[in-house]
């Protein structure tokens, strides 16, 4: 049985569905688990019988003082409103949870948790919230259903009783039966509807129109990537964290052939080849590596157009398609040079000249989808000549770049041919020209370097050696004592050991992915796939080094790795169609579906007319041949008729017959046999448990002798019995839903008595 | 049909019972509360973009659109019956039924309310009821507790079904139309004991009436003991000659008989004097009910259009007889008290006792119109406030039926009154 009484229990459900949504959104499980403990004690309390609401006065005092708390963190630089707004509703719902006494308290916690629930729609688009969001909605229609009929039951006792009548609890007791399968019917009907609703809101309602209307209320993270950051300075050690949330989605052809996983894929966001050593240079702190000024190209490209990035001479070799998640960042992430691009919608980039790397002017604070190619053999592009290029920023930066701040030792180590290695000639580090550009050497002694680097240095992300450098340059802690660490310091310190060489080095920072989806047949790009490598330039072009050891992962994929790429999948599909729904996604579903229907009307079109042709010359034929099927078609109805006419009144005669109704005139037979069929099922429901009417017993002495079955079956029978005589002798005319309800009783009874013991074999 | 004005308050008159109609179809605050979230809901999917946010201002949208199916569902294809009660008293609570038939093949009817909107005068309040749920094809029974405040016989014609499922957005009203009739008959009071003091008893009128046993007046005789029987009636001295526990037997009077001469007179229409008269009238009623519990005969003489002679008898019969014509009392502004007592010398026989039901103080004088067979009792003296203990929530200057009702009546005058 169902009632009303649900409703507490769904609401306190209600209430922790939307405490967790927020949490899951704003990311804040201690939140989560102090309010969820709060609501559980509360929920203890209300069903021990031990709740006491809180005073009103203190009520209204910790909601001020909640208010004055948090308007204060809304005005705070870096806070994100929207946030701290849901901090303060999940503050009111669980003062309101404690001072709850009537129905409009219970009314303002189902509205404070709805606008919760808001809140955390806007700062978030995981599917898991997404599929929380439905559960929530669906349980919130159903707590609302049950919260009128609540309201509106006591509303009537509070009408019922106003004049000073002391209400019978009789007076006030509802019929409950069958609530429970009604409440699901209205339930589904509700939500049908409204999902249907939504549905069409969402799909056709126009985008894009009046954003930011009222003020930027979204979620702005200011950096979202862990693994991932321009500043690299090797003391950020709660960055360096296995994050494996998700920062894109990269579907990959090389050659034109599509990429399934065979090699990783180094996806390059940024370089820096600046080290800032013990004093630092300009630009650049202690121990920090920046990127040198160079030439910028701007480029503006519109919606879905395709824009050329890099002139160099190089082919495009490889294709990338990337859904880029917010990373509240401006790198853009490409294999190797850019050459052509095609974002999903209008955006405004910066082209890195020298070091090929693509940003865009705004962090990415939405999904981003583009399409590049690109060319995996890097060669820099040369200076602007002859025609004027568009530069980023007012000044022209200079081309003469300052140098590392690299420490001697650090450079005694490069010369060492243990680490820049020798051939047959001696060793390679003295026999490179100072200045003179790239070398053919220079690959072999870059080869060399990422081999010692490789074989000598362990990966590690612990950095507790790091921790007690004190003022040591953490490049010369890492190649002289401790000699582990991660990414970071084994491209750090292959770039100045060839920079103190006088190669032209670079850090290159992205991500190594090597994860690929066999269910979206794309690389699956995780913070926890930051990486960080080597570019060195050769006569040949830039060419990568990855001095890093040991950080590769399983290639095998467990039953617990696929599960992950189906949830993967889903959180793809989710942020693809439903997240990300833009006003162009709009458009291109209304144009196709628009498309759709004119090919469907123009092919009905056609196909009409085809139709027409066919018959203007095959008439005659068709129409004799149609004659004749309609003719045997009629003749195959009448006979089946009759034969249906005949079975039925046979049917009836012998139902008569059974009745005793063959004495009658055959109107009145045929009436009442129609009529009377529930009582000759009655009649042939006891004949199969072995029950039978002596023919010199009346209906009624037959009913009067069945009193050996159990009393609700002979109640029944007894009533079946009486309506038989109504209809039979009293003149009454059953309606066809009268009939039915007698079929119903029927086969109740036939249940009631299959499911009891045979009466006659008792005996 | 949108009806643009709110609920409508009708209160008849000053006396009158406050009747709510419900628009046949209206915005509930709580309507226009979820209006304007869904206003902000939109807002803040057009300002922040984000998708989640038009799924839910659309399905906000759907909610409403289908708030309005589900009311209408709900009233679709449901009948209503009264089910009253025959009879009912003026200050007592009765409980009035409304059964409800869903004859809707598959969709549930859900937080009906009823309330009837004609005859509602002759209650304290409004009757109303609830009903929290119909399933398909069944029919539920509601009820719905009131208190008379007017007698007479009342019709009850228009009624209001009305809904706000399935969230109180929107309110749905459907008048109906059926008609019922019932009798409310006067206010009963406790009756002291000491009234029928006052009667003489029937064997005192003659010598034939024989003495009944099974009383404590006389003594009657002796009988066997029987286990059971009080010691104390124990006859010891028959038992010790008898050699068997004997027991004495007394004799009880003969009940009175009663004729109640009701004087309806009104010398003017002050609330007063109404008052006194609606007094008299309720005390009629509650002997009439005294009476019949004691198994004591009784009879009535009152102005009823005409002179109304209803002759001593006992049962429960003659007590609805004689509530259904008290009930019925029409206004008398005509026939006095002097013509009352002249109606009185046919019925008051000489084992009668006339218990004359006034509104005016008699005591004095009476004595020699009385004979010894009449007793007068002035509904507006102290001694009949402490003999008949009405509930004092009853407000005798309104419970007359509407009709009568000098306020009542004034306004139905009134050309202005729409």
């Amino acid at each position: 049985m169902y009632d009303i009484r649900q409703f507490r229990p769904v609401l306190f459900t209600v209430v922790i569905l939307g405490m967790v949504g927020f949490a899951l959104s704003a990311e804040a499980p201690g939140m989560f688990v102090l309010a969820s403990t709060l609501v559980a004690y509360n929920l203890w309390r209300v069903r021990a019988g031990r709740f006491h609401p809180l005073p009103r006065w203190l009520a209204n005092a910790i909601t001020l003082a909640a208010l004055a708390f948090f308007g204060l963190q809304v005005g705070a630089p870096g806070g994100t409103p929207v946030l701290v707004i849901g901090r303060f509703l999940v503050v009111l719902q669980l003062v309101k949870l404690y001072e709850r006494r009537s129905n409009r308290d219970d009314a303002q916690l189902l509205v404070l948790s709805l606008l919760l629930m808001v809140a955390a729609a806007i700062s978030t688009a995981s599917l898991l919230f997404g599929v929380l969001l439905i559960a929530y909605l669906v349980l919130s229609l159903y707590a609302c259903l049950l919260f009128h009929l609540k309201s509106e039951a006591d509303a009537a006792s509070t009408a019922m009783s106003a004049a000073n009548v002391r209400i019978a609890p009789s007076a006030l007791r509802h019929d409950e039966r069958r609530l429970g399968s009604s409440m699901r019917r209205l339930t589904a009907l509700v939500m049908a509807f409204a999902g249907a609703t939504a549905l069409t809101v969402f799909v056709l309602f126009p985008r894009g129109a009046g954003a930011n209307l009222f003020g930027p209320l979204q979620f702005r993270a200011s950096q979202t990537l862990t693994g991932f950051s321009d500043q690299v300075s090797f003391q950020q050690v709660a960055r360096i964290t296995q994050n494996t949330s998700v920062v894109a989605h990269v579907k990959a052809w090389r050659d034109g052939k599509p990429l399934h996983g065979q090699v990783p894929l180094l996806l390059r966001g940024m370089t820096l080849d600046l080290y800032g050593g013990q004093g630092g240079v300009t630009g650049a702190g202690p121990w920090q590596w920046v990127r040198s000024p160079q030439l910028q190209r701007g480029i503006d490209i519109d919606d879905g157009a395709t824009a050329t990035i890099s002139r160099q001479s190089a082919p495009a070799d490889t294709r990338l398609s990337v859904t880029l998640q917010p990373t509240g960042t401006q790198a853009l992430f490409v294999v190797g040079t850019p050459i052509t691009l095609t974002p999903s919608h209008r955006t405004s980039l910066s082209y890195g000249l020298r070091d090929q790397t693509l940003s865009a002017r705004e962090p990415l604070y939405s999904t981003m989808r583009y399409d590049v190619t690109c060319s995996t053999r890097m060669t820099g592009e040369a200076e602007p000549a002859g025609t004027p290029m568009p530069f980023d920023g007012a000044q022209e930066p200079s081309r003469t770049s300052p140098r590392s701040n690299i420490d001697p030792r650090i450079a005694a180590i490069a010369r060492d041919p243990a680490v820049s290695g020798a051939d047959a000639a001696g060793p390679l580090a003295p026999r490179r020209q100072p200045n003179g550009g790239p070398q053919a050497i220079d690959a072999d002694i870059a080869a060399n370097i990422e081999r010692y680097l490789q074989t000598q240095f362990t990966y590690t992300l612990d950095l507790t050696d790091a921790r007690k450098l004190g003022d040591t340059d953490p490049l010369v802690g890492f190649l002289t004592d401790f000699k582990r660490g991660h990414c970071e310091y084994f491209a750090g310190a292959m770039t100045v050991l060839c920079q103190s060489l006088g190669l032209d080095a670079r850090m290159a920072i992205g991500f190594k992915c090597d994860e690929y989806s066999d269910v979206g047949d794309y690389y699956i790009v995780r913070q926890s796939h930051a990486h960080a490598w080597v570019e060195v330039n050769t006569p040949d072009g830039w060419r990568t080094y990855d001095p890093t050891s040991g950080r590769e992962a399983p290639r095998t994929a467990t039953l617990a790795q696929r599960l992950k790429h189906w949830l993967d999948y889903l959180q793809f599909q989710w942020a693809s169609n439903v997240v990300a729904y833009d006003g162009d996604s709009r458009q291109n579903l209304i144009t196709q579906v628009d498309v759709h229907l004119v090919n469907s009307a123009g092919a009905g079109s056609q196909w009409m007319t085809r139709l027409r042709r066919w018959l203007s010359i095959n008439i005659y034929d068709l129409s004799s041949r149609v004659l004749s099927i309609v003719v045997v078609m009629m003749l195959a109805v009448l006979v089946g008729a009759v034969g249906w006419f005949v079975y039925e009144r046979m049917k009836l005669r012998r139902r008569a017959e059974r009745i005793g109704l063959d004495a009658l005139p055959v109107s009145d037979r045929t009436r009442l046999a129609r009529q009377l069929g529930f009582y000759d099922d009655l009649l042939r429901l006891l004949d199969r448990h072995h029950i039978r009417r002596p023919t010199h017993l009346t209906p009624m002495e037959f009913s009067d002798s069945l009193s050996f079955l159990p009393s609700e079956t002979y109640h029944t029978i007894r009533r079946l019995t009486e309506m038989f005589y109504r209809v039979r002798f009293g003149g009454l005319s059953l309606r066809s839903d009268q009939q039915r309800r007698m079929g119903t009783v029927l086969t109740r009874l036939a249940d009631e008595m299959s499911g009891s013991p045979d009466p006659r074999s008792a005996d | 049909m949108w009806v643009s004005r709110p609920m409508r308050k009708i209160r008849h008159e000053q006396c009158g019972t406050l009747v709510r109609r419900r628009p046949s179809l209206d915005f509930s605050m709580t309507g226009l509360v979820y209006a304007s979230m869904m206003l902000f809901m939109g807002l803040a999917a057009v300002n922040s973009q984000a998708n989640l946010l038009f799924g839910v201002f659309g399905l906000m949208i759907g909610v409403l659109m289908v708030s309005f199916l589900i009311s209408r569902l709900v009233l679709h294809k449901v009948q209503v019956r009264r089910i009253i009660p025959e009879t009912s008293t003026v200050g007592s609570p009765m409980v009035m039924h409304y059964a409800f038939t869903n004859d809707k093949r598959f969709w549930p009817s859900l937080s009906v309310g009823f309330a009837e909107l004609e005859g509602s005068e002759a209650f304290v309040a409004q009757p109303v009821a609830y009903m929290l749920h119909a399933a398909p094809r069944t029919t539920t029974t509601v009820a719905a507790e009131v208190i008379p405040k007017r007698r007479g016989r009342h019709r009850l014609e228009r009624y209001q079904v009305a809904t706000s499922f399935p969230f109180g957005f929107i309110k749905r009203a459907t008048i109906r139309r059926e008609i019922d009739e019932m009798t409310v008959h006067p206010a009963s009071a406790m009756v002291d004991r000491k009234v029928l003091q006052l009667a003489r008893a029937a064997e005192k009128a003659g010598p034939t009436v024989r003495p009944r046993r099974g009383g404590l007046d006389e003594f009657y005789g002796v009988r066997q003991y029987r286990a059971g029987d009080s010691p104390r009636w124990i006859h010891w001295r028959r038992s010790a000659h008898s050699g068997s526990l004997v027991t004495r037997e007394m004799t009880r009077a003969t009940p009175p008989r009663l004729v109640l001469l009701v004087d309806t007179h009104l010398p003017d229409r002050s609330p007063a004097s109404h008052a006194a008269v609606e007094r008299a009238i309720a005390m009629a009623a509650s002997l009439v009910n005294f009476a019949a519990e004691a198994d004591l005969l009784v009879g009535l003489l009152c102005w009823n259009g005409h002179w109304a002679r209803i002759d001593p008898q006992r049962g429960k019969r003659r007590r609805r007889d004689l509530l259904a014509v008290l009930s019925d009392l029409p206004l008398n502004t005509a026939h006095d008290f002097q013509e009352l007592l002249d109606e009185s010398r046919d019925v008051t026989r000489a084992d009668t006792t006339g218990i004359i039901l006034t509104p005016r103080d008699v005591q004095m004088g009476l004595g020699e119109r009385a004979r010894g067979s009449l007793v007068a009792l002035s509904s507006v003296s102290e001694q009949s406030n402490r003999w008949f203990r009405f509930d004092p929530g009853i407000d005798f200057s309104h419970t007359m039926p509407a009709d009568q009702d000098p306020a009542l009546s004034t306004r139905k005058g009134d050309p202005d009154r729409v």
